[in-house]
This record gives C-alpha cells, sequence and structure tokens, in this order.
C-alpha cells in the first residue's frame, strides 16, 4: 500500500499525478495556462481566472525553512511515528510542507537551507525536507 | 435592519462531564437560560444549534437529537458549524434571523462532548480541521499548526515561552472565580514550563483542554427585547472573514489574518475603536494563540503581544482585560460551545454580574472566535 495520508485523499482526484510525481522523485506544482497564476499545493482549477487549463510543473524545491513543531502526540495513523517532525520551506516562491530530516528539535533552525525530497515508504508516501 | 439583544444567557458545568450525554449537557444550558430570561419554550420561535463534530456526537447530524431532547419540535431548528468558531457561527445566524425580520425570539445552542472518545480519535478528528487532503499527510495536529505559528513568533520577535506561560497562568487564576471552568486551580510560569512538551515549542499547559459542555443565550429583536428584560445586551458589531484551507498558504504564520479583518467590520458597524472597548474575549486555544489575538484585533503592535501580557494589561484590573471567565485555556474548550459561552461571559460582564470577576464599569464588550487554525473568524461587539 502507498497512501499519500495513510487513507486515500489526493488519490480520487484530478490532481492524482502528484502522487505518480512523490513516486518518481518530482514534486508539481500547477500553472494556470491563461492567467499564469502558481499554485502549491497543486490544484486542477484556476480560482483566480477560473480557467481549468492548468499545466504541471516540477518545482526546485529548495529553500529556507519558514519554521516547524515536532509533534509528541500524533494523531491516530502516525502514533508509531512520535515524535512526528513537521516544517515548512519557501521554495520557488510556494510554500512547501513536510515531515524534517531529524526528530531532535536542537537540530533544526528557522531559517536553514532544505531541500523537499519525495520519500516513498512501505505504508505511505510523503515529503521530507532534507539539508542541501 | 432589526436591533438584536441578548436577553437570556445560560452554561453547563464545564469539564469532564462522563455523567451527562450531549444532549443532557444542551438542556442545562438551555434550562439555565430560559430562567434568566424568565421565558418559556413556547415564546421561542427558532433554535439554532452548534455542534462541530458529528464523528464524536456519532450522530450525523447532532443538533436533531438536542432539538427533540429540548422539546423544540415542531419549531424550526438550524444547525450550524465552523470548526472550533461554530458557537459564533450559532449567535451570527441567530442575529441574522432577527435582523431580517424572520424570527423575534431565537435560542442558540453550543454544546460539544470530547471526552467519550480515545485521544488519539480526538486528535485526529481536531487534526483533520486542517486540510486533510493536502496537510494531514505529514501527520499534522491542532497543537502542532499553532507550534508552527508559535515557532516562527518566536523567531521573527524575540516572543519567549515564559510570555505564553503567563498568558496560562492570567487565564488559569480567572478560573478560579468561574463556577462552570473545567480548571479552578492556579498554577505558574515554571509549572508550564516544565509540563510535557506536546508539540514544540508548546508544552502541555499551553494547550486547552478536551472538554464537555454547553451554553445557551437567547437573542431578541428591539421590541420583544424590551418586554423581556430591563438589562437587555445590544448585539451591535458583528465580523466574520476566512482564510486558506492550508497553513503553508497564508499570507502570514505569525498572525491569523482573517482577525484583523472581521474586527474591522465588527467595529466599523459597532463604531466603535479600541479605547471603547471595555472587556474582552479572545481564543486562546493555546497560549500563542491569545498573544496573536492582542496583535490581530489591534490591542498592540504585531510582534508586541508578549509585552502586553508582561505589562499585565489583560489582566482583571488591567487596561485591556481578557478572558475574564478562564478562557478557553482553563474554562474548557467544548468546540461547539464555546462561542456561546464568550458570549455568555460577555453579556454577564455587561450586565455586572460577572461577582468577582466583574470589570468595573464595563459597557463595551467584543468576543473573538477562530475557526481551526484561522480558516474563520467571528469577531461580536457588544454593548450594555
Amino acid at each position: 500500500m502507498e497512501d499519500f495520508a495513510r487513507f486515500s485523499a489526493v488519490k480520487d482526484s484530478k490532481v492524482a499525478k502528484f502522487i505518480e510525481g512523490l513516486k518518481e522523485g518530482k514534486i508539481y506544482y500547477s500553472k494556470c495556462r491563461k492567467c499564469n497564476a502558481k499554485y502549491y499545493p497543486p490544484v486542477s482549477d484556476c480560482k483566480k481566472c477560473y480557467s481549468d487549463d492548468m499545466e504541471f510543473l516540477e518545482l526546485n524545491p529548495v529553500g529556507e525553512l519558514l519554521t516547524f513543531t515536532m509533534i509528541h502526540y500524533p494523531p491516530a495513523r502516525f502514533e508509531n511515528d512520535a515524535p512526528v517532525s513537521i516544517g515548512i520551506i519557501e521554495a520557488e516562491g510556494v510554500k512547501i510542507m513536510g515531515n524534517l530530516f531529524t526528530k531532535d528539535s536542537k537540530e533544526v533552525k528557522i531559517g536553514m537551507k532544505l531541500k523537499a525530497v519525495p520519500k516513498v515508504y512501505e505504508d505511505r508516501i510523503t515529503i521530507v525536507l532534507e539539508k542541501v | 435592519m432589526n436591533k438584536a439583544a441578548i436577553v437570556g444567557v445560560g452554561h453547563s458545568k464545564f469539564g469532564v462531564r462522563r455523567d451527562a450525554s450531549l444532549r443532557e449537557l444542551a438542556f442545562e444550558a438551555v434550562r439555565e437560560c430560559l430562567s434568566d430570561a424568565n421565558l418559556s419554550l413556547s415564546e421561542i420561535d427558532a433554535s439554532v444549534t452548534g455542534v462541530c463534530i458529528s464523528e464524536l456526537a456519532r450522530e450525523v447530524n447532532p443538533s436533531f437529537p438536542i432539538a427533540d431532547y429540548i422539546g423544540m419540535n415542531p419549531k424550526p431548528d438550524f444547525r450550524v458549524a465552523s470548526a472550533c468558531a461554530t458557537g459564533s457561527a450559532a449567535i451570527r445566524t441567530a442575529w441574522m434571523g432577527i435582523s431580517s425580520g424572520l424570527y423575534d425570539v431565537v435560542l442558540v445552542i453550543g454544546a460539544e462532548k470530547m471526552t467519550e472518545s480515545p485521544t488519539p480519535v480526538v486528535t485526529e478528528v481536531m487534526g483533520r480541521g486542517g486540510d486533510v487532503q493536502w496537510e494531514y499527510a505529514y501527520g499534522t495536529t491542532f497543537p502542532g499548526y499553532y507550534a508552527m505559528m508559535a515557532n516562527r513568533h518566536m523567531h521573527e520577535f524575540g516572543t519567549t515561552h515564559e510570555q505564553l506561560a503567563m498568558v496560562a497562568v492570567k487565564n488559569h487564576r480567572n478560573a478560579l472565580d468561574n463556577p462552570y471552568a473545567q480548571f479552578r486551580k492556579e498554577i505558574n510560569v515554571e509549572k508550564v514550563l516544565g509540563s510535557p512538551m506536546v508539540a514544540y515549542p508548546l508544552t502541555l499547559f499551553d494547550c486547552c483542554p478536551l472538554t464537555d459542555g454547553a451554553a445557551a443565550v437567547i437573542l431578541a429583536s428591539e421590541e420583544k427585547a424590551r418586554k423581556i428584560t430591563d438589562t437587555p445586551i445590544w448585539l451591535v458589531g458583528l465580523g466574520l472573514a476566512t482564510d486558506s484551507h492550508t497553513l503553508s498558504n497564508r499570507e502570514t504564520l505569525v498572525g491569523i489574518p482573517a482577525s484583523t479583518i472581521a474586527f474591522k467590520q465588527a467595529s466599523k458597524m459597532a463604531k466603535v475603536t479600541h479605547k471603547d472597548i471595555d472587556v474582552v474575549e479572545v481564543h486562546d486555544c493555546f497560549t500563542i494563540a491569545e498573544i496573536m489575538a492582542y496583535e490581530d484585533l489591534g490591542f498592540c503592535e504585531k510582534g508586541e503581544g508578549g509585552k502586553l501580557i508582561e505589562e499585565g494589561v489583560t489582566e482583571i484590573g488591567g487596561e485591556i482585560p481578557v478572558n475574564t471567565d478562564g478562557g478557553l485555556k482553563a474554562k474548557g474548550h467544548p468546540v461547539g460551545a464555546t462561542g456561546v459561552s464568550q458570549t455568555v461571559e460577555i453579556t454577564k460582564q455587561l450586565r455586572g454580574e460577572a461577582g468577582k470577576r466583574q470589570v468595573e464599569g464595563a459597557e463595551v464588550g467584543l468576543s473573538h472566535n477562530v475557526g481551526s487554525s484561522g480558516q474563520s473568524v467571528f469577531v461580536h461587539i457588544y454593548r450594555r
């Protein structure tokens, strides 16, 4: 089983290609062909000009860490992962959430340069923010 | 547009209420509310019920058992929801019903029963208040969202964990004088800092508890309100703004932009400025949320919230008393009930009935209720 959220959330959608991208090591964003609006997470419809003519493009996901946390009381399906590390980086004008390269808050500094890397585990597909 | 006033308030005891079901909790609040207004149910035109989490109520539509149990049938009842701002959404809906002229007297009920379900389930359900499609994939929880805001706030402005802890200390102290509060126990800064880590940098005492409880208010049109009571509390300003479902797409991580927009709408409608406001209820689901609320509502500059708590400005007796009833932090946060409970407290304050926690001479009050991590924000302004 390879599931983005340990339960189907993106699979049955028009942006299911995002998951295929992760499996190939790519992180896609989407761009409106009509008004050039840029979206991450990707969307199949443009809320700015109401076009549905979107293209999927690959990000170069290297950027600064904006913030992070270590969740010591994780939700159901993540109990064995405690603490769950989560951070947000800003890269190419979009913000990307992912898990972190470490579970030790002392090893993490806001502002550090990280790269968002897709990871396929046995039971889950995710994005990990790794040191460059 | 017709004016609307609060003419009755009621509250159940908040806490771990394993002695009462959701509908029974609602009944406690409604009975007290009707008695406070000196009305019988036959004088109520319609009800609006705020219960947020169907998964916890184990009902597809949890307002049905409540409307039935309190005896509303066959009158109109509306269920509304807006995550943790559900209660305020219910009040706003009742206000719309009255201001449109459709109804004269509307009962608002907010209720939630949260402690019956196992904690990981509640944690999951609450975490799913965020974007399930895009963010739950990483294991997000509610404390996790606010922890990320806290961490960034500390980074940008030098806000300290000690300052966050002072919010918890103040709200616990205020709850000592609130018989309906879940925690009536004083704590200190060391206790907050030394409590177990929930989501770095937030510790257990930075977080509101899981709570069972209900609150109720009755709103009435001007004509009816003047007949029902000598002390109507007028709902004079309302604001509601919304924002992106993903945290990562917000324009800022150090505040809740919808709070600022909702405040502007409400203060313009009420024709009041900050200096007119005597008592405030803010959405302190986490200590950082109260600090950000000071800033987003404009009681201080962005980044100065830590100083505001440090200087005692928001204590009872300070310039802007905040969360006089203990807030979500110490009074408890039964999601659907919270917004209604905030209205109950402001009403008591403006009537001069808040006992030991009374803000002397309070004439104008404000309540601020946030849905999820800022997807919706309701601001209400009240006048004696």
